[in-house]
């Protein structure tokens, strides 16, 4: 008598198969969309931050250029000033940027200007003697800008303000 | 011999997925709250370094007199409010934060400021800028620095 070996179903049948398919593509799709808006944010956040880092970067120099400035002259959407070697100096807002002299002041790929603009205190008394009468005393630099993100932008806008340093001395050094 | 999967095996599976979601949908977002932080962060230190700024130049204000006037050098104490408006540093005593207004901010988001102000036996003024806002739940940002007395600088 021949031997019969056991028969096992191990197999699965076109139902069980197409349930299993349906459910896995189902799980992909849901998590690979879930993962790529992860990415997709993710890089947009990374850009955000490293505008972020442009727009401090670049108010530090104002700030800085301006902290040691001499003749100091409001020009509305800019100021004209002497640094402290004396060198005529200019921050303006210039083509949705803010130029330092002819030198853009942030990354253009990274943040747009849309508006600059500058106010400085008036002095108490119309007397001339000292340059500590008449030198401004406070500079109010007003920044409103756009994160370049990937896709988006976002919106920064905020004020600094600037008490020069020289305001104090009786002879300006640079006349 | 049973080669299916069992219900426990499947919620076990199921589970373990939904904890992975969970979790980098968490990292996701705390990334996206820190970023949102650095932005209101960055505006309250600049409003708090602007306090600061106006303070030193209310300071140096004083030395604008006719020369035969006799200026002294200001001393103060408590919580004021400072602003700049009409070329003019504006300083107040408060018992609160004031409202920073500025062109253009976002209608939904207020900003508060309050300087405090404390002068030393040797007047030298020790001033504290604090910031905050409506949507920061964090404690307020604060800059401090210390004001000598004034004096003209004859080189």
């Amino acid at each position: 008598m021949a031997y019969r070996f056991p028969i096992k179903n191990k197999g699965f049948t076109v139902l069980e198969m197409a349930v299993v398919i349906l459910m896995i593509s189902f799980v992909l799709v849901v998590v690979s969309n879930i993962y790529t808006n992860i990415i997709r944010t993710s890089v947009s956040l990374d850009r955000r931050i490293r505008a972020l880092e442009n727009v401090n970067l670049g108010t530090q120099k104002a700030w800085r250029l301006l902290k040691y400035s001499w003749d100091i002259q409001d020009l509305g959407n800019g100021i004209r000033f002497k640094d402290d070697n004396c060198t005529q100096r200019t921050i303006r807002f210039y083509s949705n940027n803010i130029l330092i002299d002819n030198t853009e002041l942030f990354d253009p790929n990274l943040v747009k200007v849309n508006d600059f603009r500058v106010a400085i205190d008036s002095p108490r008394t119309t007397e001339q003697y000292a340059y500590y009468q008449y030198a401004p005393k406070v500079i109010v630099l007003y920044y409103n800008l756009e994160l370049r993100e990937r896709v988006s932008t976002s919106s920064l806008i905020f004020q600094q303000a600037v008490a020069p340093l020289n305001s104090l001395y009786s002879v300006n050094k640079c006349r | 011999m049973s080669k299916g999967v069992s219900f426990a095996e499947v919620c076990i599976a199921i589970f373990i997925i939904a904890v992975s979601l969970v979790v980098f949908l968490n990292l996701a977002l705390n990334y996206l709250r820190t970023v949102k932080n650095a932005n209101e962060l960055f505006i309250m230190n600049s409003l708090a370094q602007e306090g600061l700024e106006l303070a030193i130049a209310w300071r140096n204000k004083n030395v604008e007199a006719p020369f035969d006037s006799s200026v002294y050098p200001p001393t103060i104490n408590g919580n004021y409010c400072i602003s700049f408006s009409g070329g003019n540093i504006n300083l107040q005593p408060s018992g609160s934060s004031c409202q920073v207004s500025f062109l253009g901010q976002p209608p939904n988001i207020r900003y508060y400021r309050i300087l405090n102000f404390q002068t030393d036996v040797n007047n030298a003024i020790s001033v504290t800028s604090s910031v905050t806002s409506t949507i920061w739940k964090s404690p307020p940002i604060q800059l401090n620095t210390i004001l000598t007395p004034w004096h003209t600088v004859f080189p």
